[in-house]
């Protein structure tokens, strides 16, 4: 039951904010509701919780559930009184698409293994065991936000003082943790892998968002196609599977932003100038690739919002301004997120741009997400087919790339050893890729993918 | 891109379809034969050897293929004798162990014939899937690590059969990044089970299945448009066909996915629904830590205390704190001068320092020392107390 709870209630919270701002919004469905809800809710419980430790001297579930409540209400009382503009209908089924139904049996069973995976294995990877669940059980046990500091200050801290606690990443964000802290607190007990149910539950919002999202621009088959294609990527599965990593927390953040920016782009749709919100924050949240992730976002969204004249301009000044920081951290040797340029060992190794691609094309579980991608681009921008949406989400798939492939292949980590993180770094990216390949394949197969495609409230 | 003409009749088009997927394979097919043959050890780096049909159970001795020397030593452990040709950039070394009936854990351990054993081995993970050893980096390059011995046993091994073990090299340059390659190894592992072999007669070779898809659906591709010229029908949409080979080629990898996904779910619930915690860490191959650190914190005060644990090696040293929370507990190499009077030393199988009873001090090779108290104690270490 308290499971339940911890899950529900930050969904239920979530998607009935999202459902009472959608006023003046044609841009939405139930899906993308329920989607974005889910990580709307997260962020506001793992703020409340922080707050409720600070102010509160400790961690109040009853508080804070009873808060997620009382949004929940009010948000669905607002909805209530502009239901006929706001409210979407329960969807009227009209007619069996045995297609459509194969496919959602397919990603229910696929998720049930998951499921499975995640209620039941103790911890997988040293990570989990290291410094994501180190926080989140420290932070239960305790009740509230005990400080994690390095292990050399462990050491010379005073033991007879007040106590603090040490893991090798004492600085990463709390948002992690606290998700898996919330769900003790609402079990009442600490289960290493049943605090682990927000990555289950995560998994199925981006489905969500994924078919909400794309159902807008594509018709019903190919929509629940390609989130059935979506539902089953195997490290996407994996991540998961073996929950406890923050990646996948990044890789939803990303993609529900690189969704949300598509159909803001498209339509300049506040409501999904929100959306990209939500994502953006769970992904800088989440951990630190996710705030480098998120900056790689902001060429897609100048070229949406900015006058194309001076688009150029402020995009030279930014490189500019790039290259400036990168010159001065090289020659001052200044400390960032951690890192130094001498740690860094800034330098171009040419023999790691071949294996940084195998690992790619080659040697990881991705199906065949990016030699779609890649052939989907290629036709787009042979036929001149990409609008101006998916080159900004095309744009800042590409700098988020580019800078992956910077650090594999002119950092430290342009090792072979180093690029065994290159498929868990890509995998931040996936989503994001699948959901544009699938709008530009959509344009590409044009009618056969919009059969059924609806404006509003479309299912 | 020639692909706005009609969409053609599907009758007909449907022959043209499955010809070019076939000959589409025995494109790829040759192909792969000439790359193999022109490369003669495999695509992949790394070093293979099946037991063959003859399949090895572990505890019954039995000696199989020239290359993979196995011979029982005791009941339920097997000790794998693998002659090893020196890797390229080896400061870690994978080794896959394939079992035929996988899913049991099976615990691993490595030693060689290399300079100096106990400095150039360290186990770094074992699962499922197998287990990760990092190798003396110079030893490996120097090529002095000529055999390595694995010893391997479990706790269903009369049940598990060893078909094939792999080890492949990989450089990386400091210890932290173990983590990264731990986690990205295990995850990786699984999630790009898609693999399948090809022998040319000498060596299995892997190939991921994903370039093979796209192989095909190209070659197809290519072959349905030669075809469709040659017997003069309508050509189909060639970017659309394109995408649809494409699409049958991801679904058939998914399909393949999805049924590993499952058996390897069915292993995950029979080996942990329900089961006690002690005994899923024991399935996942660190019970023994965790039976010790369990009893052990039992001898702990009931307030959060500062506790220093010191681990056999690199895993169960990082592990250890894991099981202490919320006790502030750390992982790392415990010495006098990092210690505190009232902090507690908890010691796993590490015969350095040792507790001189008679002094009242854990005492270190070196000749440092601390005053400590000895607070419990048993085969596999002991927690003690810093006095002063």
């Amino acid at each position: 039951m308290g499971l339940l709870m911890a899950v529900a209630l930050p969904w239920l919270a979530g998607s009935a904010l999202l459902a009472a701002a959608a006023t003046r919004s044609d841009r939405y469905n139930v899906w993308v509701i329920a989607g974005y809800g889910l990580p709307l809710g997260l962020l506001i419980t793992v703020f409340a919780l922080r707050v409720s430790s600070a102010v509160l001297s400790g961690f109040s579930f009853a508080v804070i559930a009873g808060l997620l409540l009382l949004v929940a209400l009010v948000a669905v009382v607002v909805c209530l009184r502009q239901r006929q503009r706001v409210m979407p209908s329960v969807p009227r089924i009209q007619k069996v698409d045995w297609l459509v139904v194969v496919l959602l049996a397919v990603i229910v069973y696929r998720f049930g293994h998951l499921v499975v995976g995640a209620a039941v294995q103790p911890l997988v990877g040293a990570d989990t065991w290291w410094f994501w669940a180190s926080k989140a059980r420290v932070w239960y046990e305790t009740g509230y936000l005990a400080p994690f500091v390095p292990y050399a200050q462990w050491i010379v801290t005073d033991h007879a003082g007040t106590m603090v606690y040490a893991d090798p990443k004492p600085g990463y964000p709390a948002l992690v943790p606290l998700s898996k802290t919330w769900i003790a607190l609402a079990m009442g007990r600490w289960d290493e892998a049943l605090t682990n149910a927000m990555w289950p539950a995560l998994f199925a919002a981006l489905l969500f968002a994924f078919y909400g999202q794309l159902r807008l621009v594509a018709g019903q088959r190919y929509s629940m196609l390609l989130t059935a294609l979506l539902a089953g990527i195997p490290l996407l599965n994996m991540n998961v599977f073996g929950a406890g990593l923050a990646d996948l927390f990044v890789a939803v953040g990303f993609g529900l932003a690189a969704m949300a920016l598509y159909q803001a782009a498209r339509s300049g749709d506040r409501w999904q100038w929100w959306l990209f919100g939500i994502g953006v924050l769970l992904c800088a949240w989440a951990k630190l690739i996710g705030l480098l992730l998120v900056l790689c976002l902001v060429p897609g969204v100048a070229l949406v919002l900015l006058p194309r004249r001076i688009w150029w301009w402020l995009m030279g000044l930014g490189v500019a301004m790039i290259m400036a920081v990168a010159v001065t951290f090289v020659i001052s040797g200044i400390e960032w997120l951690g890192m130094t340029a001498d740690y860094l060992k800034l330098s171009f190794h040419g023999e790691t741009v071949l294996p940084f691609f195998r690992r790619i094309f080659v040697e990881e579980g991705w199906h065949l997400l990016w030699y779609g991608f890649l052939l989907g681009v290629v036709a787009a921008l042979w036929r001149r087919s990409m609008d101006q949406a998916a080159v900004a989400v095309g744009l800042s798939l590409v700098c988020a790339f580019a800078f992956l492939a910077f650090v594999f292949t002119s950092t430290i980590f342009a090792t072979r050893g180093g690029q065994d993180a290159v498929p868990r770094h890509l995998l931040h990216l996936a989503p994001a890729a699948l959901f544009l390949s699938a709008v530009i394949w959509s344009r590409l197969l044009g009618g056969a993918a919009k059969l059924g495609v609806q404006r509003g409230t479309a299912y | 891109m020639a692909d706005t003409h009609a969409m053609p009749d599907g009758r007909r088009t449907a022959p043209l379809v499955a010809a070019a997927v076939v000959l589409a394979l025995a494109s790829v097919l040759v192909i792969i034969g000439l790359i193999g043959a022109w490369r003669g050890d495999g695509l992949v780096e790394s070093q293979s050897w099946e037991a063959g049909s003859m399949s090895v159970a572990f505890g019954s001795g039995e000696l199989e293929d020239g290359a993979l020397v196995i011979t029982g030593t005791q009941q339920n452990v097997a000790v794998v004798r693998v002659p090893m040709q020196p890797f390229d950039a080896g400061a870690y070394v994978y080794a896959d162990l394939e079992f035929e009936n996988a899913g049991r854990h099976v615990s691993v351990m490595l030693t060689w014939n290399g300079p100096s054993p106990e400095r150039s081995v360290e186990l770094i993970h074992t699962g499922v899937w197998g287990g990760l050893v990092r190798l003396d980096r110079a030893a490996a390059w120097n090529g002095e690590i000529t055999r390595l011995e694995l010893v391997a046993g479990g706790a269903d091994p009369v049940g598990v059969r060893l078909k094939r073990l792999t080890l492949s090299g990989h450089g990386a340059t400091q210890s932290m990044r173990h983590a990264v390659t731990e986690t990205t190894r295990v995850f990786n592992r699984a999630a790009s089970i898609s693999a399948i072999d090809f022998s040319d007669g000498r060596r299995p070779r892997h190939l991921q299945l994903a370039p093979l898809a796209v192989a095909v659906s190209a070659f197809a591709w290519l072959w349905f448009v030669v075809l469709g010229r040659l017997f003069g029908r309508a050509p189909a949409p060639l970017l659309p066909m394109l995408g649809g080979f494409l699409l049958i080629g991801w679904l058939l990898l998914d399909l393949r996915w999805q049924w590993e996904l499952s058996v390897h779910t069915a292993r995950v619930w029979d080996d942990y629904a329900g089961q006690p915690w002690l005994q899923r860490y024991r399935a996942m191959g660190n019970g023994d830590i965790a039976e010790f650190l369990f009893e052990a914190r039992e001898h702990l005060p009931e307030k959060p205390a500062w506790v220093v644990f010191s681990g056999d090696a690199f895993r169960t040293t990082r592990r250890g704190p894991h099981f202490l929370y919320p006790h502030s507990a750390v992982g790392g190499g415990a010495r006098p001068g990092k210690l505190q009077p009232g902090d507690f030393v908890i010691l796993f199988r590490r015969p350095n320092p040792r507790f001189d009873s008679a002094n009242g001090a854990l005492r270190w090779e070196d000749g440092a020392s601390a005053p400590a108290r000895l607070i419990w104690r048993n085969d596999a270490g002991g927690v003690y107390e810093v006095t002063e």
